[in-house]
């Protein structure tokens, strides 16, 4: 079956993502901006139904939502070329604004949670074995964090057996309020998400910077390396073949244990618009070697200490599958990568087809999928400016005025985090089977 | 005697030239040795001629010589003489015991009646009917001797005019004394036996090859056997000898040149006597047709076609006669102008170098044409590439929304299995997926077939799909190939639905992670029993995910990259089929379908405690929803509660054991398999092991 998957995307950068994402999706899959099928596009090579499904007179609809709380970026759409793909009845802003107050959105989510229960009721109506939902959102902001958070609880109650899959944007500075609402946004995707792709600003500037040698990257040129990243982590689902045809495979072999679903991503050749950066030479080994290099890891944790628990690398393009055996072997024999030694562990390779559509310069490009403990320090770096902020109280009246019992929230989600720091460090040990998963235990040992 | 099996002689060889020595030994004494003086008084003289004998002192009658130069002509041809005559128990020809002549002159007849005694054996062979009618080559064989016959009768007549000429001379002498010839005259004029013998040595030399040649031949040989016989004799010093061999060749080798000739351009088989080298089997199923329609008869072809060239010759005309048989319509003969251009050679034993240059051009020419249509119209590489897709599994979204439809039907037993069931879930596969896009004469191929069932089966073990072949693709892609496909689709879809029963798994513990966690209440610490069934489904995911990347890089895709280079550099039909079987071949044993059986047993165990596996959870996940719908009830069942935790936590604990024992067995199972050449697990072994967890845990256990 299909296996569909409802994309929804929440607040100003939620959006922004998600509007590149499906303008690359359309072109990958020969749709135009108004949702028609190119004349060059022939059937039979992709799968567009997963993310798309088509209204009566033949318009591809993106299965997305488009939720924001400030007209100002879906206006942007609405006037872009692409502002007739969408189905208007799936898109929802208000003038109000969230503040950049995760409680403020929580709240205003909660109060709009009938229209969005509506609105994501008949999307799933609308699919035949529907598999899951994918959020896009900024975890530091006020919409994306706190109304994504209050989805990401009505989902989980609602469709308790679909997959949740988000891609979530990490802040890029220390900004107390930013940790803030990351520390509440983050008990959600704890607790009530099944993977969250963890891209985070600070690299995601490292690498316009560093890698692509742009000095002030625009938020679109950002956006467009998430939209890479997103649209090439679903290339199996959507050029079918072999393995990894769904969402749920993919998952399985990458996330062990339920808590650990934190992934890093890393992605080779990178270039914005495609415009820059032809690679001299890519070979399979290349690809694999490169994902693995921190500075195209779009993450800022240290992925040199640690361990990966999985890894997946999808892999582009035109290549000999003879070839892959060899550079596992290289890889292994060179250590690039080291793995936890409490269970089997390897890296996992899926080809996938390109689309035919598109021209790009690079004969090969890469995408690591992986679980990897080092990610806990994007979470303890969280926990520590909080607990700082949190001492002297700062900003907090902010919260307590949207909520009477957000300093609760704010227990439970650093509980919440410290949980999930703890077991990502357990899973460094080779002891990591007889890891208790106690609450109590864990209350005991904090401080 | 027969020299077909043996390694072509030449003739300075041992033991032709012993036979032929032989021959002329054994017969000199046969003759010479006649007269004993037990058989004197029996003998009884031709009163005819008893004129003109004058007996000697010992009673034996003196005989003049030219009556026996006469005799001697009769018994060049074969005929019993006066006095010489052919014996058949001593299988000689024998004079007359009663005359009485010189141990030299005896000598001489008897070496004189040796070209009789063959010239007899000739004639006897090219009259045997028997033999000729085994055969167009036998037929030539018997003419091309008989125009050397020819040669014979000549001599003898020229032999007979001089004794005429000598009679003349006799009566002119006796009538016309002025012209009376002296003595010394008639010795230097007439014929004698001596002079005769001097006449016939060098067809004597002939006429010992042509028997030597019927010798070896002999009566019940037939077609290329004969040529090969004779080609064996051409090969010899003497210029002589191997012209009249080659002579002889040409002509007999005729029959099987026209024979090649109408098959290479016309595919046709023109031998009414099964002769030819290539032979016809008769109402053969259509998938065994190009294979086995034609085949060699190896004994058949003449030594002086190389293997290869006859299996050249075999492929050329049956690729004619394939397409004329199904792609009529055509004319695929070879136009004459393509072979006549080439410098107007003809095929036949005197070019004969030629022949290669020949069935090269054609070779190419029809097996490029063969090809060509198999390719087209056939759509071979389409049916290879939508069978990797359909039963190879390729194609994932289908092959997913197959299994998502007929899962459930498959867990019933074997005899609630309804097949139009499964064809309608079949059918919404097709039209859901990719596959609807396909070409209809590939997807309209795509069937259910239920395999053989046992006892306790289910429907997973039975099922498979099918991909029709019908008549005439089957004479490539034969349905004997389709088994093989099927047995590796069962084994691949045996993973996939494991794989796809631990996703689910996977699925339900995330769906249901709060009542599993609140589980603890009812026996302590009985989260510690839910993390280790993540760590150990973790551990079965992976296997069988690696095992997939081993299946899918290492056999599928190594093996297609073969097959894709093979059918693009085949240069004929038979190159093509061939590197199918062997892809096919390949893939099963790469895939321990064949020649490791204990590793597909160890396998199969492996995946019944996989599967042992996935039934303890969802008998946990039944539990925990028991649970919650009877929120109220529970306080009264704790203890049954807890007792089956306990039980799950045995239970897991027991399946924990025998996977890791059993995966321990499959490991080695592979190391072994890697000293087969044949086979290179190698990568399996690493990609099922690459942080070395196995290894390392395995020494640290042994430590």
């Amino acid at each position: 079956m299909p296996r569909e998957i409802i994309s929804l995307h929440v607040g100003q950068c939620g959006n922004q993502i998600g509007s590149e994402f499906w303008k690359q999706l359309c072109k990958e899959h020969g749709i135009n901006p108004k949702g028609y099928l190119e004349d060059f596009a022939v059937p039979g090579f992709d799968r567009k139904d997963v993310f798309f499904y088509q209204s009566d007179d033949d318009h591809y609809v993106p299965r997305a939502l488009l939720l924001d709380l400030e007209p100002g970026v879906i206006d942007t759409i609405k006037t872009s070329e692409y502002a007739n793909l969408y189905n208007n009845e799936n898109i929802f802003k208000s003038p109000s604004g969230a503040g950049s107050n995760w409680a403020n959105g929580y709240s205003q989510g909660q109060s709009l949670n009938d229209t969005f229960i509506d609105m994501i009721d008949r999307e799933a109506d609308g699919s035949e074995s529907l598999e899951g939902f994918c959020m896009t959102h900024s975890i530091s902001g006020g919409t994306g964090s706190g109304m994504g958070s209050c989805i990401l609880e009505m989902l989980n109650d609602r469709y308790p057996k679909k997959l949740i899959q988000t891609y979530s944007v990490f802040p890029d500075d220390n900004q107390v309020v930013q940790q803030y609402n990351s520390l509440l946004s983050l008990k959600r995707l704890i607790s009530n998400v099944d993977s969250t792709v963890v891209l985070d600003n600070t690299a995601l500037h490292r690498i316009t910077a560093e890698t692509l040698h742009i000095d002030q990257p625009t938020i679109d040129q950002t956006n467009s390396l998430v939209s890479t990243v997103m649209s090439a982590s679903t290339t199996t689902l959507r050029y079918p073949g072999y393995m990894n045809n769904d969402l749920v495979g993919m998952l399985a072999s990458l996330i062990p244990s339920p808590k650990c679903h934190f992934l890093i991503t890393g992605y080779t050749p990178l270039s914005i618009d495609r415009q820059v950066e032809s690679v001299r030479k890519t070979s399979v080994l290349d690809v694999m070697r490169r994902v693995l290099q921190p500075q195209n890891i779009m993450v800022s944790a240290p992925t040199k200490t640690g361990k990966y628990i999985s890894m997946l690398n999808i892999i582009q393009g035109d290549i000999d599958p003879t070839d892959i055996h060899n550079s596992l072997q290289r890889i292994r024999e060179k250590r690039l990568a080291t793995f936890i030694d409490w269970g089997p562990a390897s890296i996992q390779v899926a080809l996938s087809r390109k689309s035919p559509y598109i021209k790009t310069t690079h004969k090969v490009s890469g995408l690591m999928l992986a679980n990897h403990t080092s990610v806990h320090h994007l979470f303890s770096d969280i926990i520590t400016i909080y607990d700082k902020a949190r001492s002297r109280n700062a900003f907090i009246t902010n919260y307590t005025k949207e909520s009477q019992n957000i300093l609760q929230e704010f227990d439970d989600a650093r509980e919440c985090v410290v949980d999930l720091i703890n077991e990502y460090k357990a899973a460094e040990s080779s002891d990591y089977i007889n890891y208790s998963m106690n609450k109590d235990l864990h209350y005991q040992q904090q401080p | 005697m027969n020299f077909v099996n043996k390694p072509i002689l030449n003739t300075e060889d041992p033991i032709v030239l012993k036979k032929r020595n032989e021959l002329v030994t054994d017969l000199t004494p046969a003759i010479t040795n006649f007269i004993s003086p037990d058989d004197f008084a029996s003998n009884n003289l031709n009163i005819k001629f008893k004129d003109q004998l004058n007996f000697n002192s010992n009673n034996l009658i003196n005989i003049e010589e030219d009556l026996l130069v006469k005799d001697i002509i009769y018994v060049f041809q074969g005929i019993d003489g006066t006095y010489i005559k052919f014996d058949y128990k001593l299988d000689s020809y024998v004079i007359d015991k009663k005359l009485s002549i010189t141990k030299p002159k005896r000598d001489l007849i008897g070496r004189l009646g040796e070209f009789g005694w063959l010239f007899k054996k000739v004639i006897k062979f090219v009259n045997n009917s028997d033999f000729k009618n085994k055969g167009l080559t036998n037929q030539s064989f018997c003419s091309s001797i008989n125009d050397e016959l020819v040669e014979f009768y000549r001599l003898i007549t020229i032999l007979e005019s001089q004794i005429n000429r000598n009679l003349l001379m006799i009566h002119n002498n006796n009538n016309n004394i002025n012209n009376r010839i002296t003595d010394k005259e008639y010795q230097i004029e007439n014929l004698t036996l001596k002079r005769m013998f001097v006449w016939i040595q060098e067809p004597l030399k002939k006429l010992k090859v042509i028997v030597s040649l019927i010798d070896s031949v002999g009566y019940q040989m037939k077609g290329g056997e004969i040529l090969s016989v004779i080609e064996m004799q051409s090969k010899h010093g003497d210029q002589v000898i191997c012209d009249l061999v080659k002579t002889i060749q040409i002509k007999t080798s005729q029959p099987v040149f026209a024979m090649i000739k109408t098959w290479i351009f016309e595919g046709i088989l023109q031998d009414p006597f099964k002769e030819f080298f290539i032979q016809q089997n008769h109402s053969l199923p259509n998938e065994r047709i190009w294979k086995e329609r034609f085949v060699l008869a190896p004994k058949l072809i003449p030594c002086f076609l190389s293997l290869i060239i006859s299996k050249r010759i075999l492929v050329i005309g049956k690729s004619i006669n394939y397409m004329k048989e199904f792609f009529s319509g055509k004319d695929y003969n070879i136009p004459p102008e393509y072979y006549r251009s080439n410098s107007g050679v003809s095929i036949d034993y005197e070019h004969l170098s030629e022949l290669d240059l020949i069935i090269d051009q054609v070779s190419k020419l029809s097996s490029e044409r063969l090809l060509k249509i198999v390719l087209e119209k056939f759509k071979f590489i389409d049916h290879l590439k939508a069978l990797k897709r359909y039963l190879l599994l390729g194609q994932g979204d289908f092959i997913q929304y197959l299994m998502d439809l007929v899962g459930e039907d498959l867990l019933k037993p074997v005899k609630e299995v309804m097949r139009h069931k499964l064809l309608n879930s079949l059918e919404t596969a097709i039209r859901n997926s990719n596959v609807q896009f396909d070409d209809p004469d590939l997807k309209n191929r795509l069937d259910i077939s239920l395999l053989e069932a046992k006892e306790k089966s289910i429907g997973w073990d039975i099922f498979s799909l099918d991909y029709h072949v019908d008549a005439p693709l089957n004479t490539i892609l034969r349905s004997t190939d389709i088994v093989k496909y099927k047995k590796i689709f069962h084994f691949m879809w045996g993973i996939k639905r494991v794989e796809f029963s631990l996703n689910s798994i996977w699925r339900k513990f995330r769906a249901s992670g709060e009542s599993l966690r609140s589980l603890s209440l009812y026996l302590a610490d009985f989260h510690q029993d839910i993390h280790r069934s993540h760590l150990l489904m973790n551990e079965m995911i992976l296997f069988l995910r690696n095992l997939q990347y081993y299946i899918m890089f290492e056999v599928l895709e190594c093996s297609w990259k073969q097959l894709v280079k093979e059918i693009q550099e085949a240069q004929d039909l038979d190159q093509l089929i061939d590197s199918h079987i062997q892809y096919l071949h390949d893939i099963s044993s790469k895939t321990f379908l064949s020649n490791s059986e204990s590793t597909y047993e160890a396998f199969k165990i492996l995946q019944s405690k996989i599967i042992k596996f996935t039934n303890l959870q969802y008998n946990l996940f039944k539990l925990t929803i028991a649970i919650q719908n009877n929120q109220k009830k529970v306080s009264q069942s704790t203890q049954m509660i807890a007792q089956e935790l306990q039980t799950y936590r045995n239970h897991l604990n027991n399946t924990h054991q025998e996977y890791t024992k059993q995966l321990n067995i499959f490991q080695s199972e592979i190391s072994l398999l890697k000293f087969n050449q044949d086979l290179n697990p190698i990568s399996l072994t690493y990609m099922l092991d690459f942080n070395e967890f196995y290894k390392n845990n395995k020494s640290s256990n042994i430590i």
